[in-house]
Formats: C-alpha cells, sequence, structure tokens
C-alpha cells in the first residue's frame, strides 16, 4: 500500500520521512488518519502552546 | 439516538465514574438509545470501543508525534515533561477516536474535559456536546502535586503554568459543550468560576441501581469482624487524594482510647504500600485489614457499623451512597461536594477536612452510642433509596441530549 496523503500534509503532521528505518510507518492507517480528521487539524494545538510558551 | 460516552481516561480503572458511565449506559439502552462507550486501556496503550470490541493501537502514531515534537524542534514543547506527555497523549487519543469514528453520533457525552477538547478537535460537523465534570481537574492535579510538595498551596499552583493547563482544559471544554452535566453544587460552582454561563449547567445526582444493589447486598461476605468489634470501613481507590492517611492518623489517636473496633479498607491503589507503612509505624498494623479489590461492596457493607469518606477532594462519591444504602452512619469530609451527601447528626456527619482529632473524637462518640449509630444509618438509607434513582437519572439524562441537540441545531 502506498501512503495517499499529498506529502506536504503528511509533512505538516509528521517531520519523519515515510522511508525512516526505525519508525514504521502504517500506512493503511495514515490514509485512514488523512481522510477522517478535519482538514484544519494541527499538532501541536496551538491553544495548548500559548499557556506551554508562556513563563511558569 | 445514537450517543458516544467517551473519556480520554482508563475506562475501567475510574472508580465510581465506571460505574456510572456503565449505568447509564445499561438504562439509556433500556430506553431504546443505541450507546457506545470508548475510552483508554492503558495496559494495551490503546483508546476501544467497549461495546463494539474495536480499538486503536496509539503506538500506530506515537514514535512519530514524539519524532515531530523533540525538544531540539520545540524545545517549549517539552519543557515540562508532564504537560508533554499530556499532550501527547491527547493527540495520540484524538487520531484513535478519529480512526474508530465519532461522525455518525447524534450527541457526545464526553466524562472528562480532556476527552470534550479533543473531541471537538477532531469533529468535522457540529455534533452537539454534553461534557459531565466528575471532578475538578486542575484541583485534582493540585493534590497530586501537593503528595510530593506538602507546602505547595492550590493559589499558587493555579497560578503556575500546569496550573493555568489544565484551567485552560476545563474552560476550553464547558465553553464548547451544549450543556454541562454536573452531580453536585460544589462541582458547578468550581466551573461557574471560570465563567461558564450559568444557564449551561443542568445537576443530576449520581444513582445506583437499587435492585442490582440489594440482590449484591443479598450475598454472603466470607469473613466476620472479630468478637467484640465494630466495623470501621473505607471503600475506594487508595489514592492521596482520597485521605485513607487522614483516616489511618485518626485511628492510631482513637487506638489510644479504645480497642474495640477494627477497620476495614476494601480498594486498591499505588498508596497501598505507603499506607500499610503508615498503620505499622503508628502501631496499629493489626487494627487494620486492607482487603484489596472486593468484587462485591454492598456485601462488605453490611458488616460495616460506622464509613468514613476522609477524602481530601470528591464531588459525590458513590461509596458513601453505597454505604448510606447499607444503612451504615457515614462521616464525610467537610469540603468539596461531600457535605451534600449528609444532614449533619440526621443522615451522617462531617468532620473538617485533614481535622484527625475531630475525626478520632467523632469515631469514638459514635463507637460508644449504639442507638444513635443504627438511627441516621436508617435515615441516611432511606434518604439514599428516595434520592438516587436510576430510573429517574436515565430520564433525566435524555433530557439533557434532547436538549443539547436542540441547542446544537440552533447554533449550527
Amino acid at each position: 500500500m502506498t501512503l495517499l496523503v499529498p506529502s506536504d500534509l503528511y509533512n505538516r503532521w509528521f517531520s519523519v520521512p515515510v522511508s525512516t528505518p526505525h519508525i514504521e510507518v502504517d500506512y493503511e492507517t495514515m490514509n485512514a488518519l488523512m481522510q477522517k480528521l478535519p482538514k484544519g487539524y494541527v499538532f501541536p494545538d496551538p491553544v495548548s502552546m500559548v499557556i506551554l510558551n508562556e513563563k511558569d | 439516538m445514537r450517543v458516544l460516552l467517551v473519556t480520554y481516561w482508563e475506562l475501567t480503572h475510574m472508580g465510581g465514574i465506571w460505574t456510572y458511565i456503565k449505568q447509564l449506559a445499561d438504562r439509556l439502552a433500556a430506553l431504546g438509545v443505541e450507546v457506545d462507550i470508548m475510552g483508554t486501556n492503558s495496559a494495551r496503550n490503546e483508546v476501544y470501543v467497549r461495546n463494539l470490541n474495536r480499538s486503536f493501537s496509539k503506538d500506530l502514531v506515537w514514535p512519530m508525534l514524539q519524532a515531530k515534537l523533540n525538544p531540539t524542534d520545540l524545545p517549549q514543547f517539552t519543557a515540562d515533561s508532564l504537560l508533554a506527555y499530556y499532550e501527547l497523549n491527547r493527540y495520540a487519543f484524538e487520531m484513535a477516536a478519529s480512526y474508530l469514528g465519532v461522525e455518525h453520533y447524534d450527541v457526545i457525552h464526553a466524562q472528562d474535559p480532556v476527552a470534550a477538547v479533543a473531541i471537538k478537535r477532531i469533529l468535522k460537523r457540529n455534533i452537539p456536546l454534553v461534557t459531565s465534570y466528575h471532578g475538578a481537574l486542575a484541583r485534582e492535579a493540585f493534590y497530586d502535586a501537593q503528595n510530593s510538595n506538602p507546602q505547595l498551596t492550590l493559589p499558587d499552583y493555579l497560578q503556575s503554568k500546569r496550573g493555568r493547563y489544565f484551567l485552560s482544559l476545563e474552560q476550553r471544554s464547558a465553553a464548547q459543550s451544549e450543556l454541562i452535566l454536573v452531580s453536585s453544587h460544589w462541582i458547578k460552582s468550581t466551573v461557574t468560576e471560570l465563567a461558564v454561563p450559568e444557564s449551561k449547567f443542568r445537576q443530576i445526582p449520581y444513582a445506583i441501581d437499587l435492585p442490582k444493589y440489594r440482590k449484591a447486598a443479598a450475598a454472603r461476605f466470607p469473613h466476620r469482624a472479630p468478637a467484640g468489634k465494630k466495623v470501621i470501613a473505607f471503600t475506594g481507590r487508595l489514592e492521596y487524594i482520597k485521605g485513607v492517611h487522614v483516616l489511618i492518623k485518626a485511628l492510631a489517636s482513637l487506638k489510644t482510647k479504645r480497642s474495640d473496633w477494627v477497620c476495614w479498607i476494601a480498594g486498591e491503589g499505588n498508596l497501598l504500600g505507603e499506607l500499610h507503612g503508615q498503620a505499622s509505624n503508628a502501631g496499629i498494623a493489626q487494627d487494620i485489614v486492607f482487603w484489596g479489590k472486593l468484587d462485591n461492596i454492598p456485601s462488605f457493607l453490611k458488616h460495616a457499623d460506622i464509613y468514613v469518606q476522609p477524602s481530601l477532594q470528591d464531588t459525590q462519591p458513590f461509596s458513601v451512597t453505597e454505604a448510606q444504602l447499607a444503612g451504615v452512619p457515614v462521616i464525610v469530609s467537610g469540603t468539596a461536594g461531600m457535605p451534600e451527601m449528609v444532614e449533619p447528626g440526621i443522615t451522617g456527619w462531617v468532620v473538617p477536612t485533614q481535622d484527625v482529632d475531630s475525626l478520632s473524637e467523632l469515631l469514638h462518640a459514635l463507637l460508644e452510642d449504639d442507638i444513635t449509630r443504627k438511627k441516621v444509618g436508617a435515615a441516611a438509607k432511606s434518604w439514599a433509596e428516595q434520592h438516587r434513582s436510576l430510573e429517574e437519572m436515565g430520564l433525566r439524562t435524555l433530557d439533557v441530549y434532547h436538549e443539547a441537540i436542540y441547542r446544537g441545531g440552533l447554533r449550527a
């Protein structure tokens, strides 16, 4: 199975190239997630990042 | 109607909350609602839909999440390892929930703020969200932190980055929910402090399946208290927030006055070893029995003479209601939602939180007074039978779902 998603969308989510040897990418899962998650879905969560960027 | 009951947390290790979810699901099913239950199974590192036997292993996305959210590229993200862990887990939960499917429900009923925020982030359409606040997340995180840092105060914690992080999850989930379900005035007041409008709240107390309870109570508990000893009981998770260490301190003081009692503790948790050690150091190891996790609490409670709920914070513990239904007089801490569960001197007693001397003195007085114990226990039983009906809880919760659908429609 090949990764159906556009590479820029994948790269926005994951910094790991699909060919990285020590990380196995499950293509079926990735394809399903790309279809099921909303288009605007991002992580890290921007709202949480506002707090994580603040000083303690 | 199709409803998803969903929690971010471990489904079956939630103590009373799991009882709530299970009973609600059964009751709703009896009313013709299709109910699915989603939660986490930590042992298998997966999110699953319990009744459909479908699961998603977080391992499928975890290595990639970790690689993306690394300390070199995002030092702010990983600066606090606890918060980074929470966030990573939430993203894995979001992907799992999305993979398992959340778009086909009429209502989603989140059982905690983390699940509510996660679900809202992955929905493609406007499905009405109802969120139950079973506890106060930021305050519970404070008590966890206080366990290792006794000098820490609640106001200081809530102003810290961690406190602000947990409060923001509570605030976001309240803002994004059509309606908020609470069981007590106290939990409602903690959420209204987050500037949530009063009109969003619906208060429905936790109920118990009374026929099932009575059937369980009819079974025989295979142990008896030693002759001449009365049983002081506690049931629940052995965690710092449950305050069992306070009870043991009070028992150590009680032991200096009398020995006609034994304490039975049913439950398991990460403090078991510590509590054993505390009892040994106080010289009362022989007076306390740690039963571990018991399958039949109603049957166990038949042997109790006094029940103590020494929690530092608790919204509306099932264990107190179960003790009341057993006709056992209860003593609860005077904090959070617990004082709402008893009418002092009539259906139970309230002692100031973590006040070892008051608890010890009250236990001493009650062990002395069989008539009062029995009178208060009987009154509590009658009250609980009248006010904790599962039928009513199911019907009222269904009304809340209908209202949430109506409100969701208006908003759309």
